[in-house]
């Protein structure tokens, strides 16, 4: 019986790393695609988001079986609980792709603001944040989730001056507010990828070592 | 061997800073039921008034023989002896001149296998009153009614008092045991496997009768079903290999056990 329940875990466990890698790559090409102003891309990236929504809906029909027929306890019941958070997490990051793509789609034939230029760094730390997470989940690491953690204050940083830089930009050239506008919608949704892999990483914690991190409750 | 080394390190996870008053406890217990069987080592557990304390644990690691040291029901085993002390209310049990009949009516028991006495519900609810004394009719008539109202089978079965016990359903028949355990004014109720034997249902009325009993009573239970120790009890044991591992409020033991074998028992990896 808890043979299967075992089994059970690990299938979800895959099932949670694979719509993990699905939206970290939308999430990239979401970026790609702007860069390029590629409208194309940003469909392709739309449609897959009914993929990525249709296995949240799945992995958490596992978890209610699971704990329906299994009775889980301790580290198992952690494990459900905090994944069944992680899931969520992931469906939601990968909304924000839909939202980089549906505003790529705003952009085509429109003349960038400079501050697009910053966009793929930053998407870069937070899908580094994202990729490391996951990892830390897929060898139940906790101080590895903890690093990622703490790199989540040097995204909002990058955020926050980006947001400054495009103020500036807009003050000079009131003529970009539409242009820098969009570009901070984008920015925004890479800031909450980041927000999104720190709550992963609390919930890694918390499956690990049943501790909860979120709120500074660790300090 | 893994096990022998981790028993060195669980002594603090034995230990429960409780608020209420204990009502039993055991030192340096250990039991024997011959010289080469020893089958509780060093326990060493303390009891909260007015709870409900479960033990748990594989076939064979001590709970029932543990359980069965708080009223003396081991002295019934020849060959059986144990060193340590258990106390209850402060005073050690195995000390000369203790009267069982007093320490039984005061710790009641329910056993696995539901056992009334080949008689009517009221005769065997009334029996261990009438054998500590008291004869007025009337009076044994309101000890029966509270023992069934408070085991939950006075509204199925006042109406068949006459009838025999025998006749009852399992779950009827256990509640019986329970009513008759009552019906003495114990302080602790111990109960090996309650409702091992019994359907979903009676299993139900089980342990919502032992919720409520446990703002009268000290209720101490011996089950197998790990998710009913976690539905009723407030504090559970883990015992294996007549050790106490671990003993925690149950909704740390059932979330976050502190010992590796614990958890791996509870979670199914062994056992």
């Amino acid at each position: 019986m808890k043979e299967k329940m075992q089994r059970l875990l690990e299938e979800i466990k895959r099932d949670l790393i694979f719509l993990a890698n699905e939206v970290e790559h939308n999430i990239r090409m979401s970026i790609k695609a702007l860069i390029k102003q590629d409208a194309v891309q940003a469909d392709q990236i739309i449609d897959k988001d009914r993929d990525i929504d249709k296995m949240e809906v799945d992995i958490e029909n596992k978890f209610l079986t699971l704990l329906a027929l299994q009775q889980p306890v301790a580290i198992d019941l952690r494990f459900i609980v905090g994944g069944l958070k992680m899931n969520n997490d992931l469906e939601r990051i990968g909304d924000h792709a839909v939202n980089i793509a549906r505003t790529v789609k705003d952009l085509v034939g429109v003349p960038l603001i400079k501050t697009v230029e910053d966009l793929p760094e930053m998407s870069d730390m937070a899908c580094s944040m994202l990729h490391d997470v996951v990892n830390a989940f897929v060898h139940q690491d906790p101080e590895l989730a903890r690093s990622v953690c703490q790199r989540d204050s040097t995204v909002d940083k990058f955020y926050d001056e980006m947001i400054k830089k495009n103020i500036e930009i807009i003050r000079k050239q009131p003529d970009k507010l539409e242009q820098g506008f969009n570009a901070a919608k984008v920015a925004r949704s890479l800031e909450r990828v980041a927000d999104l892999s720190t709550n992963i990483g609390e919930d890694v914690v918390f499956m690990k070592e049943a501790k909860i991190i979120r709120h500074g409750l660790e300090d | 061997m893994d096990f022998e080394t981790t028993q060195k390190s669980v002594q603090s996870s034995t230990q429960v800073n409780f608020t209420e008053r204990i009502v039993i406890e055991t030192r340096a217990l250990d039991f024997y039921y011959s010289p080469e069987n020893k089958a509780l080592k060093n326990i060493n557990i303390k009891i909260p008034e007015k709870k409900v304390t479960a033990f748990i644990g594989p076939s064979g690691c001590g709970k029932s023989t543990l359980l069965r040291c708080f009223n003396r029901m081991n002295d019934l085993i020849p060959g059986s002896y144990l060193t340590g002390e258990v106390s209850i209310e402060g005073k050690n049990i195995y000390e000369n001149g203790i009267r069982l009949e007093r320490l039984r009516k005061k710790v009641g028991m329910v056993f696995q296998k539901s056992n009334p006495f080949p008689m009517s519900v009221w005769e065997n609810v009334a029996f261990g009153p009438k054998v500590n004394g008291i004869n007025n009719n009337e009076e044994l008539n309101a000890i029966v009614e509270d023992a069934l109202k408070q085991a939950d089978l006075w509204k199925e079965i006042q109406d068949r008092l006459d009838q025999s016990s025998l006749d009852l359903s399992g779950g009827q028949q256990q509640r019986i045991c329970i009513a008759r355990a009552l019906a003495n004014k114990p302080d602790i109720i111990l109960m090996d496997e309650p409702a091992s034997a019994l359907d979903p249902i009676s299993t139900g009325k089980i342990e919502e009768t032992i919720n409520e009993l446990k703002s009268s009573y000290t209720i101490v239970i011996v089950t197998h079903n790990m998710q009913q120790a976690a539905r009723i009890s407030d504090y559970t044991a883990f015992m294996m290999l007549g050790e106490l591992i671990e003993f925690s409020e149950t909704k740390r033991m059932f979330t976050n056990p502190r010992e590796k074998l614990t958890e791996d028992y509870i979670t199914g990896r062994f056992g």
